[in-house]
């Protein structure tokens, strides 16, 4: 990968950014719509959709704007290019993927046998942050051992 | 199986920083101070940059312990 490879893959993860940002506008809106924010239906299922609503747009705006500036300044473009491109960093996203993935699979596994949720969405809620946490402790792992 | 390098060495010896040799084999300074620190091997192409950044070779830069010895 080059520079202007680089460049090019920037601009597709902000434009990806924005779009999961209007996707959170369509769940935010479409929840609203099915009654979910009235009071007497509110509950733990408005409260995820609120969450992960709101989640999405602040997040894919904020990731968008911050890849929309990076973009226009050249020194931190070298810079996250060099980490992009740099061979200990993959090396470290490589083994912390993996890690994440042995987790999520025991995880699930053991949770099979024992979690008794009440709801679908709550435990996936659940994995999907256990496995964000897995991750960055993994990277945080193996960049002091790596 | 251990790998030593000769990093530090040929760096105090051209009087480049980590900075420096980081950019111009294209990683960053952390993978140089891993590298020199034995905490991480270097793959073959990068083995190769480093060494002909210094004007050396493979076997003058890297030593795997136990099999060759060129100290």
């Amino acid at each position: 990968m080059n520079e202007e490879k680089f460049r090019v893959k920037v601009k597709q993860k902000a434009t990806m950014s924005f779009v999961i940002a209007a996707l959170g506008l369509l769940l935010l809106n479409a929840s609203r719509l099915d009654g979910y924010f009235v009071p007497e239906n509110f509950g733990y299922v408005s409260g995820y959709y609120l969450g992960v609503s709101l989640g999405f747009i602040f997040g894919g705006v904020i990731h968008g704007i911050i890849l929309l500036r990076l973009l226009k300044n050249e020194t931190k473009v070298k810079t996250k290019f060099l980490e992009a491109t740099d061979e200990r960093n993959i090396a470290i996203n490589e083994k912390s993927a993996v890690l994440t993935l042995y987790v999520g699979v025991i995880g699930l596994l053991f949770a099979t046998f024992f979690m008794k949720t009440e709801q679908e969405i709550q435990m996936l809620l659940y994995t999907a942050f256990g496995l964000v946490l897995v991750y960055l402790f993994a990277k945080m792992f193996y960049n002091n051992k790596m | 199986m251990k790998i030593t390098n000769q990093i530090a060495r040929f760096r105090k010896e051209t009087k480049t920083s980590q900075a420096e040799l980081a950019a111009a084999v294209g990683v960053t300074r952390q993978t140089i101070i891993s590298l020199e620190g034995g905490k991480y091997i270097a793959s073959l192409p990068l083995a190769y940059k480093i060494a002909r950044n210094f004007g050396r070779t493979i076997e003058e830069t890297f030593n795997l312990e136990g099999v060759f010895n060129n100290e």
